[in-house]
Formats: C-alpha cells, sequence, structure tokens
C-alpha cells in the first residue's frame, strides 16, 4: 500500500466534551468544572495568540 | 486513604526508533517498585491515535505484564473504553475475568464513554450514543461475568446469543466496577448506579470535600447498583513528584504535568491534528512560559517536598477522599526522577496514612453497610 502523501493526510480538530459548551453553560457549570473548562480555554487562548505571532 | 500510580503512557516527540520501548519496559519497573514499596493501585488508561498524550490503546496487555511482576499492588482499568466499537462486550468481560486470573483476584474494572474526536470518528462511534452505550455495556459485562449461562441480549447498541461466557474471575461476583469522572454530574451517576468514581478534575482539597460529600450522599439515598456488587469509593487524580527540595520536586515533575495538561488540551479541546505529523511537544515549547503555573491548578498540590505532599493529602483524607492517583509519568518526566520520587513518598508520607487505613476502611464499612444492604435492596 503507497503511503500517503503528506498534502494527502486528513486533518482533524479537537472535539471534546467542553468545545461545543457557551459562555451561558460555563457559567452554570459547578466550581470545579467551570475552572477546568477555563483552563483549556486560557491554553488555547495562548495558542491562537503565539500563532498569530503576538 | 489509599494511593495509585497512573499511565497514559506520554511520549513527546522526537521519537527515536527505540522509545516507545523504553517507555513501556520504564513503566514496567514503576510497577514493579510501587509494588515492592506498598503503593495500593497502579491505573491504566486505555486510548487510541492520541500521539503523545497517550501510547496506551492495550492497557489489558500491559496489566498482565504488570501482573507477573509483582504480587500485591491492584492493576485497575483506568479504564475501558465501553462503546461496542472500540471493544465487543463478551470481549471485555473474557479480558477482565482472564486478568483477574492470571493476577490471582487483583484486578479492578475501570470503564468509560472516550471523548475525542480522534477516537470516536476512527473507530466509527457516535458522541451521541455515548453514554447510552456505556450503561447498556457496563450492565451487561457485569452480567456476562456473573451468570451461567449468560442468557443472551437484544439491545440498542449490541446484541448476542446465550453464551456461557468464561472464565469467570476471582473476585466474586465480579472485580470492582469504577467510572471515569471529569465532572460533577458523572460523579452523581456513578454514586446513583453504586460504582466508584475516578475523577479527572483536578479539583482542589477543599473542593474534593464537596464532590466527596455529594457522592456519598447520593449513593446512601438513591444507588440501584448497575453490577452484582457495589463499589462506594471515590478517587482523585493528580499530579506528583515528591523531593526534598522544593524547587526540585517542581524542577523535575510541574513541566510534566504541565504538558499532560496541554496536550489533553490539544486532543480535546483545540488541537488540528495531522496524524503523524503533528508535533505536540514544539508547539508546547513554544508557550510554555505563558502557560505558567495557573494550569497546574489544583492538580499541582501533590508536587512539592514531603511536607507539602502530607499536607495536602491530609485535607485530601479529611475531605473524605478514598484514593489519590498520581500521574508521576507526564510529559518528559525521567524515570529516574520518577522512581526517586516514588521511594522518598513510599518512606517519609505514606506510613501515616498506611497506619490509619484499616480503621478508616472498617469504620466506612460498618457507616455504609445499611446502606449497601438497602441499596442492593432496589435492584
Amino acid at each position: 500500500m503507497p503511503s500517503l502523501a503528506d498534502s494527502e493526510i486528513p486533518v482533524h480538530e479537537a472535539y471534546g466534551n467542553t468545545v461545543a459548551l457557551t459562555d451561558d453553560d460555563i457559567q452554570k457549570l459547578p466550581e470545579g468544572n467551570r475552572r477546568r473548562v477555563l483552563t483549556f480555554r486560557r491554553i488555547r487562548e495562548i495558542v491562537e495568540r503565539a500563532a498569530l505571532g503576538d | 486513604m489509599k494511593f495509585g500510580i497512573f499511565y497514559e503512557h506520554q511520549l513527546p516527540r522526537p521519537w527515536e526508533t527505540d522509545s516507545e520501548l523504553h517507555l513501556f519496559q520504564n513503566a514496567l519497573d514503576q510497577v514493579e517498585l510501587a509494588d515492592r514499596l506498598g503503593i495500593d493501585y497502579a491505573w491504566e488508561v486505555e486510548h487510541h491515535f492520541l500521539e503523545e498524550y497517550s501510547h496506551s490503546s492495550a492497557p489489558e496487555v500491559f496489566l498482565a505484564a504488570c501482573s507477573q511482576r509483582t504480587t500485591r499492588i491492584r492493576l485497575g482499568h483506568g479504564i475501558v473504553l465501553m462503546p461496542p466499537g472500540y471493544n465487543q462486550p463478551a470481549r471485555v468481560a473474557e479480558r477482565i475475568a482472564t486478568l483477574d486470573l492470571v493476577s490471582r483476584g487483583r484486578v479492578d474494572w475501570g470503564t468509560g464513554e472516550s471523548a475525542s474526536r480522534a477516537e470516536l470518528e476512527g473507530y466509527g462511534v457516535k458522541p451521541a450514543d455515548r453514554r447510552a452505550m456505556w450503561r447498556e455495556t457496563v450492565e451487561q459485562v457485569a452480567n456476562m461475568m456473573v451468570m451461567n449461562p449468560y442468557p443472551g441480549f437484544q439491545g440498542q447498541f449490541f446484541s448476542m446469543p446465550a453464551r456461557n461466557v468464561v472464565p469467570k474471575p476471582v473476585q466474586k461476583p465480579h472485580p470492582p466496577i469504577w467510572v471515569a469522572c471529569s465532572n460533577r454530574e458523572t460523579i452523581h451517576l456513578a454514586a446513583q448506579l453504586g460504582i466508584g468514581a475516578l475523577t479527572f478534575a483536578f479539583v482542589d482539597p477543599a473542593e474534593a470535600k464537596t464532590w466527596v460529600d455529594d457522592y456519598y450522599e447520593t449513593f446512601k439515598r438513591e444507588c440501584v447498583p448497575i453490577g452484582h456488587a457495589v463499589n462506594p469509593n471515590i478517587a482523585m487524580v493528580t499530579g506528583f513528584s515528591c523531593h526534598g527540595d522544593a524547587q526540585e520536586a517542581r524542577r523535575r515533575g510541574a513541566d510534566g504535568f504541565r504538558f499532560f495538561q496541554f496536550a489533553l488540551a490539544h486532543h480535546y479541546v483545540f488541537g488540528k491534528h495531522k496524524p503523524g505529523r503533528t508535533d505536540i511537544w514544539t508547539a508546547f515549547e513554544a508557550v510554555r512560559d505563558q502557560i505558567g503555573t495557573e494550569v497546574l491548578g489544583g492538580g499541582a498540590n501533590c508536587i512539592g517536598t514531603p511536607d507539602e505532599l502530607r499536607g495536602a493529602l491530609r485535607t485530601f483524607q479529611d475531605a473524605g477522599v478514598d484514593q489519590t492517583i498520581f500521574i508521576q509519568q507526564g510529559g518528559k518526566n525521567r524515570h529516574d526522577h520518577i522512581c526517586e520520587s516514588l521511594e522518598l513518598f513510599a518512606a517519609e508520607v505514606m506510613p501515616e496514612f498506611a497506619e490509619r487505613e484499616a480503621d478508616r476502611e472498617r469504620a466506612k464499612r460498618q457507616e455504609l453497610a445499611p446502606y449497601v444492604e438497602a441499596a442492593m435492596a432496589r435492584k
């Protein structure tokens, strides 16, 4: 079987239990859950800022 | 309180030809050491395709190897992915029972649904059906381990005719059942179904008390067992590094735990992953300093000196946590540092908790006895 060329390898986006949560959803979460979601959001923001070269 | 060690088998890039060989062989050595030191549990995840974050796709094989190098430590699936697309239910029953036999009755059967796109799409599991699949299959696998013959089942997500599923496990009626929980809703469900809660939320000790109280109040009030026995236990997972010098403990352990959180977020929250190509470690290094320590949150309480760990663990114990599980193998944490940490922890921290454990267990058993009886009567 031939290997995929680099351009043929499909990219998939992350998916998890918290991806679709809105800000309102997050405000309603118990404290521990909310902190966990916000922590991951903070990491995402840092990564997105870094990608923009900020 | 009991203690466990936890394995994702993390392997940040770059990889050499023998990187996975060393990863697995070192982990086996660590479990053997933990067994000698008196640590109570070794937990092993099941994940698929989550490069760098977890190379533990066949936990039953790793735990079977552990069983032949240890004599006392309990061997926990943390967890088995229960949707039938990952594991046909009868195969789960067969594997759990076989592991229980080769380990002479040392298996804990953790269960879960999975949540990442890489895994769900990779095995053709519909995200919307995960919870229902989990519930249907956990109940049926428990039945398979107990019933002779299993009468067969026509379910929403799997069906099979009457068969006697063999072998049967050593532990009767079946090994203790747990479920992976990352939020309070699932902890609540665990209590309602009479199974242990393996919590991966990295809560701080104060908050742990709220979660523990909710779990046991729900268990007492509402439990209708999904299995043929109950397993009222709540475990908390946390980062781990123990050294006489606090700065050195953090230098050795904090970065690995920070990568653990980053890689988790990559696969579950924000990453765009190109299989075989994406380099999560390099991405982590680019932002490591900006992530800082807030990411560690409640999960960093057991990264420090023996005194610091003792203080944090006393708070967990006072909150009613039954087991603390350490993520000691994260990121590029070194094998020799992990072993030194475990040895220091066992020598200087663990003894006071071990001394209290028999009394704590006895008191808990007595307190819960009428509630367990009532729960079993409701099944």
